[in-house]
């Protein structure tokens, strides 16, 4: 009997470990779509939000809250935040014309929630002067 | 030394080696144990799939729904923000026009804002039939399903109303609504946040609208904000 014919039929140590490896690869590869896929579900879910908010805050200036030079912010509970900056508007290097007691404000905001990247909303906004002391 | 041959005694006999003659085959045992390795992978398996699976569907309900908050809040944002103003066909021309634009308008829309739901006047927007002004109400329809936020409007050409009242669901899987409005009413001298709005001749400055709508099994709390540009409310 040779050597060969005595050997019983079966799988070498070498073989179990490719087919691992190979099973491996393959879980791996599916797992990183999903986490992929999960990223990317919240970075648009972070990013509607954003929006959403950076849409309420702009109408809001100037109704509920005061149109006034200066910068805000605020942090959101679940991570982020956002900031507002108020400044009187610049036209080629002069103040904006103020008409009438109307003065023109470059209102910013910006919108920060992680994953999504910083949403920022410019807007121009007229409001009355305060009232000159005579 | 000594002891060697003795204890070589002691050693159990190796049996001798069963079906060295025979055919050769797996044992009960080795089938069982290969099976249970098998039915053990395919249950770890089916459980990764059935969560992969679900994690992606879940996903895309997501993003449906983020799609179509987004879409309903813009559409909210256009028509609040010309609401209470009137078509051509309905402000009076002359001498009203000329001293304030949004006295004529206001008088003949009215707005009534309640807590749970407010009623006003805007332009129709044009994606949705002939131009012209109607009477829109903006109100949660309870369902099995949560809710509806529900936008109805009704043809509102002058004093003759023409056709019945449309609808449309704005977003679905609403638990619950609440409106709140800013501004100061005729006989008050400073804006506030008001539960109700009756007020003949002026609209809110800003509206709020609290919305709790459920995702799945997930509770989504919103807070929107949306301003009444034709509003004469001097905030």
């Amino acid at each position: 009997m040779t050597r060969t014919n005595n050997a019983e039929a079966g799988f070498t140590l070498i073989e179990i470990l490719v087919s691992l490896v190979i099973l491996g690869i393959i879980l791996a590869t599916f797992a990183e779509v999903l986490s992929a896929s999960l990223l990317s579900s919240r970075r648009i879910d972070s990013g509607t939000e954003a929006l959403l908010f950076a849409r309420s805050t702009m109408d809001r200036i100037g109704r509920d809250l005061p149109l006034r030079a200066g910068l805000s912010r605020g942090a959101f509970p679940d991570g982020g935040g956002w900031s507002l900056s108020v400044s009187p508007a610049v036209v080629t290097g002069r103040p904006a014309a103020s008409l009438a007691g109307l003065s023109t404000y470059l209102v910013v905001l910006t919108v920060n929630k992680p994953p999504f990247s910083p949403v920022t909303l410019t807007s121009l906004r007229i409001a009355a002067l305060p009232a000159a002391t005579p | 030394m000594i002891f060697r041959p003795s204890t070589r005694q002691l050693l159990p006999v190796a049996p001798a080696a069963p079906g060295k003659d025979g055919p050769t085959g797996v044992t009960l045992v080795e089938l069982l144990v290969a099976l249970s390795i098998l039915s053990l992978m395919a249950v770890l398996l089916l459980g990764g799939m059935h969560l992969g699976l679900r994690v992606w569907e879940s996903g895309g309900d997501r993003q449906v729904f983020e799609q179509r908050l987004e879409r309903a809040d813009g559409f909210l944002r256009q028509l609040l923000a010309q609401a209470g103003r009137a078509t051509p066909v309905i402000a009076t021309p002359g001498a009203e026009e000329i001293s304030g634009p949004a006295v004529t308008p206001i008088e003949k829309a009215g707005f009534v804002g309640e807590a749970d739901r407010m009623i006003f006047v805007a332009l129709l927007p044009y994606q949705l039939g002939s131009a012209g002004n109607c009477e829109f109400q903006l109100s949660r329809h309870s369902n099995d399903r949560g809710g509806n936020l529900v936008l109805s409007w009704r043809r509102n050409i002058g004093a003759m109303e023409t056709g019945g009242p449309a609808q449309t669901v704005l977003l679905a899987g609403v638990r619950s609504i609440r409106l709140a409005y800013f501004g100061h009413l005729t006989n008050e001298s400073a804006a506030a946040w008001h539960d109700s709005w009756a007020d003949p001749m002026g609209l809110p400055a800003l509206i709020r609208l609290d919305l709790s709508l459920s995702l799945g099994q997930e509770l989504v709390r919103l807070t929107l904000f949306y301003t009444v540009r034709f509003s004469n409310n001097g905030v």
